[in-house]
């Protein structure tokens, strides 16, 4: 580990990058985990002076803050709350739950399968890695200090939150073993001392959260647990579950003491108030009841378009109960329920039930959320992927950029694709997913070395012949700052980079946590590394020899191409010296890709999710921190370290090429002699580049044949290829002749003969 | 348990050198001569130079055929024109053989005359040429060869004990010749005469130059020989006068090119244990076949080795212990191999008016009877030579080792045990047709005769392929150059493009059309091994009613030889080519989808061709029927009257178009018994799974429906019996997603966990279950667990909840058992419930396209015009329609509705190949529902199990 190379990785590891908008304030997709930190006056709040901070924790990954604190004269209209005081940004993956920790903490969980615990103005304290699925739920008691989590794993884990350092709650981790199945829901009563858990094995598992051992199940669901709750002093248990019911049990008698069937679809999540009086519930269906607990009589509050996916319950003004309501679209809207929890308090109000009382016609407040991506297709070029979102907007990203390209607004989808549909053939490089409501571009390994275009087209000044890798250029454009920082770390001088890279952000960092910058929106380093110092590798200079900057890479990935081209493909050495010329050009496109562009590796080998580990998280810009591009190097694959370090590309050979074969065409034109054959027969059957243009064809055919092409001819003013009896654009790649001209899965068939003379 | 098909042997001719030949048939050739002189000069001699070796064959001794069919003698005299006569070449005679047409109205005073005065026909070579060269390199052969020589002979007096004891050895204790009867006795005269009279040489070909282009050694015109060879008894100077004792010294020559090669090394097993010396031709076809690169019959595992040790062995102690031949029984597979060729021709050659022939008496053939001729096998030289004098004790210790073979030795002792007794078993031998193995095809088998027995399975084929060739036929013989016609080939054409391009592999027309004809053989064959229950089961098929009233014509097979179609499959079926067993479940699915096609486009093919002639057809009517027209009524017979007028009016122009009137209104007016619908495979196997995924997520509910032609249920490895319900359990069992195997949710838009179950969304009306016994890794082992299947059973239980008919009580109709221990090796049977094809249970609404009606409707429109032929057709097609709800609601109410749940009721029987057992309750009881778990390797165990609904 601590040699200087990077420790041999289990063999997939992808590289992932996010395409979004910087800061990106809102939550796209659904919110999944509502938190409100009701105690301005227990805590310094150092960010902000809120009295109330709402925590929201969406499927986009991020956790945000939001200053909730209700103006005194709020009282007229719906309030919008636009910007977060505080962004998370550390999950690779839905946060699934979020929990309030004694001395101003955020526990947040997640489906990367990590538990991280947070400081309350966004730094992160810890990861907790030890869970090996889905993290779907959390629990704190905060009079013991003690944190559970669970999830699809079947563990629940202990943590002490009493160690001194965060850093060390991890090694309190105790596990909680007994469930045969997917944990979905936790509590904890007040005192830490009861644990109850929900599972799709259809019970309720009872712990001593103190021993820890399992006490008493509790049957009678039919169907998945998705929420529990206890009262305060864990006598009594709430559950909602996927078969539409909510029971309450009576812990000590081990039994169902009511059940309320008010739903008719399954229950996602409950809120239940102080006294443990009144549980509000919502669900797949979208509306939310309130059932009081003495006479289990359930009555609608609202109903909210999406299905809820979480209640949050703000009783601190006492007058005025307030609901919090998180959807799967992605607005956090509060309600007053005032009316209804009025009614609910009193028993004698419960009669009075039946004249339910009007939904709430407007929320008190709204933090809107941004729409997310639903559909994606990568255009043929495979360089650009046009997206549509939940408001129908449509919008074209440039992966290779790693930004908007252009927004539609709200047209059709496929109108819009079909417009852009372009007649090239190229092979994917590349996969990508927008589960998190943004793009997320994958590049996996060997497989994405393989496509190449002709610099030119994708818009870097060289000259024509020179060939480019998109991968290659994605991935020395993503790791820009990296290398940077390594061959800084190298000592060896150059002066590209002094000229070309600004020096690396923020102050150098000891490798502790609390040097972490936070996440977000800070103009300070954004180091999520999370390897303890000791874990630093320090790549020694012997095995690694890069020789210059990033231009000199792009001429070394030009040349290596060239002399991998088949002889009938010859790169005039030209295209060296002119892009030396193009520096700065090169340069500015070298810096395409936006510096907050979210870098991660993922370790796919972790066979436990379908979406991998993440072993690294990152932006471009904090890569250029030592401490992270230190951290980034024990965790990166041999394959990237590898190109990056001496651009070796390891690709499957031939993949990137073609056969075909080039005969004279029958029909020659009138007058003409025939042209002959090619004279090798070896030419019979080509082997070529599938991005070989046809032009370049027609010109090797022009060599062969032993046809002069005359000054201020292009080749294709002599010689016209052929397929299928159709005249090829001289600019279509052979891939591209073969996939929309040729259109049979054999090989290519080309024919040639004289073009017609220009008159 | 036969071996491979004779189509291997097609293209070495005359490499096999039996001994006693030459001697034997120079006696014949003499016999023959004097026969020639009695007997009224054959129609013709002539063949075509076309035969491929003619110079070998022209070379051979003597040429004597009898034919001894009456109506082939008729047809000959009546219709020579098939034949060109062409003196000039060399050969010197021919069997003749063309069918009767005993269907055909026009030719009823000829066929009577021709029973009146039944006679031998014996077709002498003219030319006589010399043994000469063959016969000299022949014994030259024999002599240097280290093989024993074969000897043809077989005794003149059949000693029937001894061939019933070596057949039930070899089968292993088979059903007792002994007990069959008169029948038998008659079959075993026919082919003792045969082996005297004429096995050595028969020779047909065809004149017909379709083919001409392609060598072939063996052609025929017209329609099967097999009653042609059933030759009577010859003149006994002839028989008798066969020297058998001679016959060791001089070995001589026998035609080895076709199938009775095979017979003719068969019949040498009794005499040449000790003088055996030359390759067989079956040796030399399975010498062949050890050569062939995708040939998988070294491994010794498989099934076909088994047999052919046992083979080996039964012929080992004939020679030793009996010194009689009771392997030979001649004819059946000349006949086999007629007919593929017949049928070959049929299929290739289109349009051609022979064929009209030919496939008219396809469907009404009387088969020669061939009892025993079922296991003759030939020794494989692979096991032959070397092991010359190891006789019986060390091959008795290879048997010991050996499973039990099949179902039926599940029940009775092991054949070691029958060593000692030569007593035939006492099991009766149900009267219904088994299959030849011809080399490891019992899982063709197996499979087959289950369906065979579903109802409306074969009915449905049997009707769609008759109406098919009627139709072809009829049309062809109405418009022989009009531009219907020319459209209506065209037609053709379209749908048999597949069949006919040379090149095409993939096409499951040529498997689906063997099929059908292999199918229509075996309602023959079952029509008159059990006509009563031929009437009830298939009753309303228009061909089995046909041929039911076939006059008889002496013996009955028991057996057939599906090598057309195994060498259709084998060649159109890549994966089913070779020799090695297959997976039944996998052959079963092939050819429900591969039926399934064809009948698709058969119907599709049949409605457009039958809208076409439909005008012409009513013009036929009217102008034939104009004479007989008065005795229109409104029932069916009296309709029935007024078409046989038409027929016999028109048969006075032309007896074929009659014919062909005949029986094109047949299949298409409803009341004469064609009216049977078209069950697409779909509505008879076919259900629906439902795949609901629910996602844990979201809980939203994902359902996919897929159809299906059996379920696979899982089989547990376990000790005690596993009932059927449980396997259904675990086939049903909820499948949790989850981990690394998430489900990607499209609500979520995220691998989240869920669960996944799959069950019944639509009963098929023959619902297939499947065992997932075998395991396909490196050791392709198997699970013997033993499976108990209720009588009768409902699947509401694994049904969705909305599921038509979910409560519909379904009978156990058949099982096919595999014993053995993988899915590469080991055999194949089918016990099949008779009892419930002959319950009508398909539910016949649900069957698309009654294309009889819409031809009814059709002529029903231009009443005026056709005041008879409207009568007819008014009638036919009132009381058609009418008499099809009332066949169902009768034979429903008045079908005895046999208690399934009481096996004693019903009729079981057992098939093992060409085997085929009665099984009683008792049996029945402990293969289904076993007490005991005896968990052995061979043991049987159930693998297909199919229930029909009540």
């Amino acid at each position: 580990m601590n040699s200087g190379a990077p420790r041999s990785v289990a063999p997939r590891i992808r590289v992932s990058y996010t395409i979004r908008p910087e800061g990106d304030p809102r939550h796209r997709f659904g919110v999944n985990a509502l938190c409100l930190s009701t105690a301005p006056q227990n805590v310094e709040l150092p960010s902000s002076s809120a009295n109330q901070t709402l925590y929201t924790a969406g499927r986009d990954g991020v956790v945000r803050a939001w200053d909730v604190t209700q103006p005194v004269d709020s009282l007229a209209s719906t309030r919008t709350v636009e910007t977060c005081i505080q962004s998370f940004d550390g999950h690779a993956d839905w946060v699934n739950d979020i929990a309030l920790c004694p001395n101003h903490q955020l526990l947040t969980a997640s489906s990367d399968t990590s538990v991280k615990l947070w400081s309350c103005d966004g730094e992160l304290l810890t990861p907790l890695d030890w869970h090996s699925d889905y993290v779907k739920a959390l629990a704190v008691s905060h009079t013991s200090h003690h944190a559970f989590s669970a999830g699809l794993d079947r563990l629940i884990v202990k943590w002490d939150l009493n160690v001194a350092k965060p850093s060390e709650i991890l090694s309190t981790a105790v596990e909680l073993k007994g469930h045969k199945d997917s944990v979905y829901s936790l509590a904890v009563d007040h005192s830490g001392s009861i644990l109850v858990s929900g599972s799709t094995e259809k019970i309720i598992r009872v712990w001593d959260a103190r021993t820890p051992a399992s006490v008493c199940k509790l049957r009678g669901h039919t169907d998945n647990i998705k929420a529990v709750a206890l009262n305060h002093d864990g006598s009594l248990c709430l559950s909602a579950s996927s078969d539409h019911t909510i029971r309450l049990w009576d812990i000590r008698q081990q039994r169902c003491i009511a059940t309320s069937d008010c739903h008719t679809s399954a229950i996602w999540t409950v809120a239940v108030n102080a006294d443990f009086t009144k549980v509000y519930s919502a669900g797949r269906d979208g509306s939310v009841f309130v059932t009081s607990l003495d006479t289990f009589k359930s009555e609608p509050v609202l109903t909210e378009q999406a299905p809820v996916l979480r209640l949050c319950l703000d009783e601190s003004d006492h007058a005025d109960t307030k609901l919090w309501v998180a959807t799967t679209d992605s607005t956090v809207r509060l309600w007053s329920v005032a009316a209804a929890s009025t009614h609910g308090t009193s028993r004698a109000s419960a009669d009075s039930s039946a004249t339910t009382a009007p939904p709430p016609a407007a929320p008190l407040v709204t933090i809107p959320g941004a729409p997310a991506i639903v559909k994606h297709h990568i255009l043929n070029d495979r360089q650009r992927i046009l997206t549509e979102d939940t408001a129908g907007n449509v919008v074209l990203w440039s992966v290779l950029q790693a930004r908007m390209e252009k927004e539609f607004g709200q047209v059709g989808f496929d109108t819009q694709l079909a417009a852009l549909h372009q007649m090239i053939s190229l092979q994917s490089w590349f996969s990508v997913d927008s589960k998190c409501g943004f793009l997320t571009i994958h590049l996996d390994s060997s497989q994405c070395f393989i496509t190449e275009v002709y610099a030119s087209d994708i818009g870097l000044d060289a000259d024509p012949e020179v060939r480019v890798g998109l991968a290659q250029l994605v991935l020395t454009r993503l790791f820009a700052n990296w290398l940077i920082s390594f061959n800084a770390k190298k000592g060896l001088s150059n002066a590209l980079e002094a000229d070309s890279t600004p020096p690396p952000l923020g102050e150098p960092h000891s490798p502790l946590l609390e040097n972490q910058g936070p996440q977000f929106a800070s103009e300070q380093s954004n180091g999520v590394a999370s390897s303890p110092a000791a874990d630093l590798p320090s790549p020694s200079a012997a095995s690694v020899k890069p020789r210059d900057g990033i231009v000199g890479r792009l001429q070394r990935m030009a040349s290596s191409s060239s002399q991998t081209t088949t002889p009938s493909v010859e790169i005039p050495s030209a295209a060296v010296k002119e892009s030396q010329t193009g520096e700065s050009e090169l340069d500015r496109h070298e810096l395409e890709i936006p510096d907050y562009t979210t870098v991660m590796l993922m370790d796919m080998s972790k066979a436990a999710t379908s979406s991998g580990f993440p072993l690294f998280r990152s932006t471009c810009r904090a890569m250029a921190d030592a401490w992270v591009a230190d951290a980034l190097a024990s965790k990166m694959p041999q394959w990237l370290y590898d190109f990056l370090t001496t651009n070796t590309c390891k690709r499957e050979l031939g993949r990137d090429k073609m056969s075909l074969a080039v005969q004279p065409h029958p029909q020659q034109l009138p007058g003409e002699p025939p042209l002959p054959v090619l004279p090798d027969p070896a030419y019979a059957k080509l082997y070529a580049f599938r991005i070989l243009r046809v032009r370049r064809l027609a010109k090797f055919v022009a060599d062969k044949l032993g046809i002069s092409i005359p000054d201020g001819f292009a080749p294709e003013e002599v010689i016209e290829l052929t397929c299928d009896n159709k005249a090829i654009d001289p600019n279509m790649s052979i891939a591209t002749v073969k996939q929309f001209v040729w259109c049979q899965p054999e090989d290519l068939v080309l024919h040639y003969r004289r073009c017609p003379r220009r008159s | 348990m036969t071996l491979p098909e004779t189509s291997m042997m097609r293209d070495e001719p005359g490499l096999v050198e039996c001994g006693e030949y030459s001697a034997w048939s120079k006696q014949q050739q003499e016999q023959q001569q004097e026969q020639r002189d009695e007997l009224p000069p054959p129609a013709f001699e002539e063949a075509s130079p076309v035969v491929v070796g003619i110079s070998e064959w022209s070379a051979q001794p003597s040429v004597s055929v009898s034919v001894s069919s009456n109506e082939t003698t008729s047809e000959l005299e009546r219709n020579p024109s098939p034949w060109p006569a062409s003196s000039s070449s060399p050969i010197t005679a021919a069997a003749l053989v063309l069918p009767g047409i005993p269907g055909i109205p026009g030719l009823p005073g000829m066929a009577k005359q021709a029973e009146a005065s039944p006679m031998s026909m014996v077709l002498a070579d003219s030319a006589t040429a010399p043994t000469s060269a063959f016969t000299r390199e022949a014994s030259t052969r024999a002599s240097n060869a280290s093989k024993p020589s074969y000897s043809c002979l077989r005794p003149e007096d059949d000693d029937a004990t001894h061939a019933d004891g070596a057949d039930g050895i070899h089968k292993a204790a088979g059903p007792s010749r002994m007990l069959e009867g008169d029948e038998e006795d008659e079959n075993l005269l026919h082919s003792s005469n045969f082996r005297s009279a004429a096995v050595p040489k028969t020779q047909f070909w065809s004149a017909s130059d379709y083919r001409a282009q392609r060598p072939r050694q063996f052609d025929v015109i017209g329609d099967t020989p097999r009653k042609s060879l059933k030759l009577r008894r010859p003149n006994s100077p002839a028989s008798q006068g066969t020297p058998r004792p001679k016959s060791k010294a001089r070995p001589g020559r026998i035609d080895a090119r076709h199938g009775q090669s095979r017979r003719a090394s068969s019949q040498t097993s009794s005499q040449g244990s000790t003088s055996r010396k030359v390759l067989s031709p079956k040796q030399r076809h399975w010498r062949e076949i050890a050569h062939r690169p995708n040939n998988d019959n070294s491994n010794s595992d498989s099934d076909g080795h088994d047999s052919i040790r046992l083979d080996r062995f039964d012929q080992r102690l004939l020679a030793d212990d009996s010194g009689d031949d009771a392997l030979s029984r001649p004819g059946s597979d000349i006949s086999e191999e007629v007919r593929r060729e017949r049928r070959r021709a049929a299929l290739d050659r289109g349009f051609d008016d022979n064929r009209l022939t030919s496939s008219l008496q396809r469907l009404k053939r009387p088969r020669l009877s061939d009892d025993t001729a079922s296991w003759v096998k030939t020794i494989p030289d692979t096991f032959g030579e070397d092991d010359e004098e190891a006789a019986l004790p060390s091959f008795l210790s290879k048997i010991e080792f050996k499973p039990q073979r099949t179902l039926a030795s599940y029940f009775k002792p092991n054949p070691i045990d029958r060593l000692s007794q030569f007593a035939p078993p006492s099991r009766a031998t149900a009267p219904f047709p088994g299959l030849c193995n011809i080399g490891n095809t019992c899982y063709v088998n197996s499979v087959l005769q289950p369906l065979f027995y579903t109802r409306g399975f074969s009915a449905s084929v049997a009707t769609s392929l008759q109406q098919f060739q009627l139709l072809e036929r009829f049309t062809l013989s109405l418009y022989k150059d009009d531009a219907l016609a020319s459209e209506i080939k065209q037609q053709l054409c379209c749908l048999w493009e597949d069949t006919l391009a040379p090149g095409s592999p993939i096409s499951p027309y040529p498997v689906a059309r063997a099929l059908s004809v292999l199918l229509i053989e075996m309602q023959d064959c079952l029509a008159k091994l059990n006509p009563s229950f031929a009437a009830e089961t298939l009753g309303q098929s228009a061909s089995v009613s046909a041929t039911s009233s076939e006059p008889f014509f002496g013996g009955i097979d028991k057996w057939l030889r599906p090598s057309e179609f195994v060498m259709c499959l084998r060649d159109h079926h890549a994966q089913f080519s070779g020799y090695t067993q297959q997976d039944a479940q996998e052959f079963l699915r092939y050819i429900l989808t591969c039926m399934q096609d064809f009948l698709d486009k058969m119907v599709a093919y049949v409605t457009t061709v039958a809208n076409l002639i439909a005008p012409e057809l009513l013009l036929h009517l009217r102008g034939d029927g104009g004479g007989g027209g008065g005795g229109a009524t409104s029932d069916s017979v009296a309709s029935a009257a007024s078409l046989n007028n038409i027929q016999s009016s028109a048969v006075q122009t032309s007896p074929l178009l009659a014919s062909l009137l005949k029986q094109a209104v047949s299949v298409f007016l409803p009341s004469t018994g064609g009216n049977v619908p078209l069950p697409a495979m779909s509505s008879l196997f076919q259900g629906k799974l439902t795949t609901s995924t629910c996602c844990f997520e979201c809980d939203t509910r994902t359902c996919q429906s897929e159809t299906f032609w059996d379920v696979s249920v899982p089989i547990h490895d376990r000790e005690n019996v596993l009932p059927l319900s449980e396997t259904l359990d675990a086939f049903t069992t909820p499948e949790r997603l989850q981990g690394s195997n998430k489900y990607q949710c499209d609500t979520c838009r995220s691998f989240t966990e869920a669960e996944r179950r799959i069950l019944i969304g639509a009963l098929p009306n023959v619902m297939t279950v499947h065992f997932k016994r075998f395991a396909f890794d490196e050791f392709n082992s198997k699970l013997s667990t033993v499976a108990a299947l209720p009588w009768s059973m409902t699947f509401a239980e694994w049904c969705v909840d909305d599921c038509q008919g979910r409560d519909a009580l379904y009978d156990l109709a058949a099982i096919v058992f595999h014993s053995g221990s993988g899915s590469s090796s080991g055999h194949y049977t089918a016990v099949v419930n008779l009892s419930t094809c002959k319950r009508a249970s398909i539910d016949q609404s649900s069957f698309p396209g009654n294309i009889p009606a819409a031809l009814g409707q059709h002529l029903a429109s231009s009443q005026s015009a056709v005041p008879m032929a409207l009568d007819s057709v008014n009638s036919t097609s009132a009381v058609g329609q009418s008499g099809i709800t009332e066949l169902d609601s009768g034979s429903s109410s008045a079908a005895p509705v046999v208690q399934a749940d009481d096996p004693a009721k019903q009729q079981w029987a057992l098939f093992d190949d060409s085997d085929v057992t009665a099984l009683s309750p008792e049996q029945v009881t402990e293969l289904v529902n076993p007490t005991s778990v005896s968990v052995s390797t061979y043991r049987p165990s159930a693998y297909i199990v199919m229930y029909v609904r009540r």
